[in-house]
């Protein structure tokens, strides 16, 4: 099995050459001429890629359904770790030098490599390295994050004693190489595309980061979906017999290592429509661990003879995960964890864990209230709640989302792992993309909606006017009309340039400083009706293109700010002037239903 | 206020998009948009995808119109204008109020 792979060029030495494929992998013809019979067209498979796990999903010709992908060890989840050992570690297991190891084997070198075995990198994606979320991450990675030329964050390998730095993507595509590899060797037929499972808070910086990651690692074309939606439609084909003709609502709610999703999804007989989605991004299961782990620091501290090294906290912090996962069933564990200053014996009760995270239970019911009214969604329409990724087992959490809803609708799938949903989801996708069809696969529609509201900033208020608001089913598009504002300052010297300078945000607030800046566009003062007129269009994929009218003139603009924004203006920008809204143009998104006096109950 | 139908209006006809009649109710609205979804997403017109992208993003459009009862009463008065301008007393957008506002910019283009 091909779990070694070329390694791509570290970031610093390859520089900014998009075109290049620095993860070419060798053709294997033998895998491709096995396979005479398939039908031709697209194979996609499902990627559940999950912060600290990664699992493969895709359709069985023979079952005629979806199937998890065992790995060479036929396993059927990877752990995302991605490890550099030395070169002569690799020579000697076989390998070539430079070879990047993936999955359990990289995890096996963790404590040999701790600053060239990296995991958990999925929260670090598209973040800027002053976000505050990297700071609290590097606390506990025993690696360094640095910042690259576009001020976003990277991880500094210290590789056969030289640092390399590699953008989260990168170490994305190492392991999404591992996927495909995998996938085809199982398979025995090429992958051309993939269904990638990503947080719902994703920005469209970190869904192109990861697309740029899947590009890296072969896929030609990568659909990116909620774990959220994910895990919904692997509901609909996990439910008991429903009147099809009836529109069920659920909740779909997903806790993961570093991230909650949470959407409202409508489920007919032929269409999943993603009603409203909202999430958490860097927030998730682990900061359990982050809190077991400080609770240990804590008591350690009283221990006059203890003095805990890195590799020490790293010990702790993967002893936290496990007293976590066993106390999901039981009320109380004794659990042993190896020191450099000996053993350190304890004893944790569910009680006191949920103590200790009392204020983390809360904040995951934030974005199911937020949900629910952005989908102006009764709730007593919603017929079933979804739970889905391992950090939704908390008993303490199940009680507090089943106690927002009356009754009991908190689902139990019958067919499905539970732990397997979002996987699940995604595989089903995968086959519907790849246009399988099956008794078992019928011809479903996922129908997903923007996860961020676009809009551009209005200089007569300083503020972000909003032009196509979340949860806007995709593709989507939409169409302003734009007057240049005049400068209020008297004439100066330099007079304004003929310019009308145009920035495009993503973000849910109308403050600047909170959104995101994704382009700064211009276009030439119009003459005649002094009107500019600005279109939006957002495809499936959430590629985004710009038109701009202005008199004769019309410019296209596909705006992504991968690897950094888009600033497409000449070198009077500064002296271009801004633009106010004319009109209502705003685009709201459907409404799920009528609502009136909504209320939550806690 | 006369009512006046947003034939002639110059703007998108939103029933005829739809394939609904103008006193469609909610439900019929709902279906209607579900079979043309269903018919014009991109993902199942893989050989058609900018038709279907474009034909998709109007009907999502009328939908989103049509279903929310405010935007419908304008709509049904003023037409795809009423909507976007903003300028109930007609004519097209931004002509009235906005004319002659800077001057300054003749010199520019």
């Amino acid at each position: 099995m091909p779990t070694a792979m070329p390694a791509p060029t570290p970031t610093a030495e390859r520089g900014d050459e998009r075109g290049r494929e620095p993860m070419t992998v060798s053709p294997e013809p033998s895998i491709r001429s096995r396979s005479p019979s398939l039908p031709p067209g697209s194979h996609y498979i499902g990627i559940d890629l999950g912060t600290t796990l990664l699992r493969l999903c895709a359709y069985h010709p023979d079952l005629q359904t979806v199937r998890f992908v065992p790995n060479e060890r036929d396993k059927r989840k990877t752990p995302c770790f991605v490890a550099f050992p030395d070169d002569i570690e690799l020579v000697e297991s076989g390998r070539k030098a430079c070879d990047p190891v993936v999955g359990e084997e990289a995890q096996r070198w963790l404590f040999k490599y701790p600053k060239a075995t990296v995991f958990s990198w999925a929260q670090l994606v598209g973040l800027k390295f002053d976000d505050e979320r990297v700071a609290f991450y590097q606390r506990y990675a025993p690696y360094r994050l640095v910042k690259d030329k576009y001020a976003r964050v990277c991880v500094e390998i210290e590789h056969d004693g030289r640092q390399k730095h590699y953008r989260p993507e990168d170490l994305t595509a190492i392991l999404l190489t591992y996927a495909r590899q995998n996938a085809e060797q199982a398979l025995r037929h090429p992958i051309t595309g993939s269904v990638i499972t990503v947080p719902a808070g994703y920005t469209l910086l970190q869904r192109d980061a990861t697309k740029e990651a899947a590009r890296q690692a072969g896929f030609q074309h990568a659909r990116l979906i909620s774990n959220a939606a994910a895990a919904a439609i692997a509901f609909g084909f996990d439910r008991p017999a429903h009147p099809t003709s009836v529109t069920e609502y659920v909740l779909s709610f997903n806790l993961g290592a570093a991230h909650i999703d949470c959407a409202v999804v409508g489920i007919d007989e032929e269409v999943f429509e993603v009603l409203a989605s909202a999430g958490d991004v860097g927030f998730g299961a682990a900061d359990v661990d982050v809190r077991l782990l400080m609770h240990f620091v804590q008591d350690l501290s009283k221990q006059s003879n203890r003095k805990l090294t890195s590799l020490d906290l790293l010990s702790l912090r993967f002893g936290a995960e496990k007293i976590k996962k066993a106390l999901s069933t039981a009320d109380s564990i004794s659990h042993t964890i190896q020191l450099s200053s000996g053993a350190y014996a304890m004893t944790m009760t569910r009680e006191l864990l949920e103590t200790l995270c009392a204020d983390f239970f809360d904040r995951c019911l934030v974005p199911i209230q937020q949900v629910l009214v952005e989908a102006k969604m009764d709730i007593t329409k919603i017929s079933k709640v979804v739970l889905s990724g391992g950090g939704s087992h908390f008993p303490k959490l199940r009680d507090r989302i089943s106690s927002l809803f009356p009754g009991n609708h908190i689902y139990d799938f019958a067919l499905i792992d539970k732990h397997k949903a979002v996987g699940y989801g995604a595989g089903i996708e995968s086959a519907l993309l790849s246009g399988m069809r099956s008794p078992n696969i019928t011809n479903y529609l996922l129908i997903d909606s923007l996860s961020f509201s676009l809009g551009i900033l209005d200089t007569t208020t300083n503020t972000i006017k909003t032009l196509l608001k979340r949860n806007t089913a995709l593709p989507a598009q939409t169409t302003v009309t734009l007057r240049p504002i005049p400068p209020t300052t008297p004439p100066t010297s330099t007079p304004p340039a003929p310019i009308a300078v145009i920035k495009l945000y993503e973000g849910d607030t109308t403050d600047p400083k909170t959104c995101h800046l994704l382009a700064t566009l211009s276009t030439p003062i119009p003459t005649q009706d002094k009107h500019i007129t600005l279109s939006i269009d957002v495809d499936v994929d959430r590629t985004v293109l710009v038109t701009l009218v202005s008199d004769e003139t019309e410019k296209n603009v596909r705006v992504t700010d991968y690897p950094m924004p888009v600033f497409d203006v000449s070198e009077d920008w500064e002296r271009g002037v801004g633009v106010t809204v004319v009109g209502a143009g705003e685009r709201k998104g459907q409404a799920g239903g009528e609502v009136e006096g909504m209320e939550i109950q806690d | 206020m006369p009512v006046r139908t947003n034939q002639g209006m110059g703007g998108k006809d939103y029933y005829s998009i739809l394939g609904v009649s103008k006193d469609a109710d909610e439900d019929t609205l709902k279906k209607a948009y579900r079979k043309a979804a269903l018919k014009w997403h991109p993902d199942r017109n893989p050989d058609n995808k900018e038709l279907a992208d474009k034909k998709f993003k109007e009907i999502s459009e009328a939908y989103e119109v049509l279903s929310d009862k405010q935007k419908r009463t304008i709509y049904d008065q003023f037409g795809e204008e009423g909507l976007k301008g903003g300028m109930p007393e007609g004519g097209p957008a931004g002509a009235g109020g906005f004319a002659g506002g800077f001057p300054g910019f003749a010199g520019f283009g």
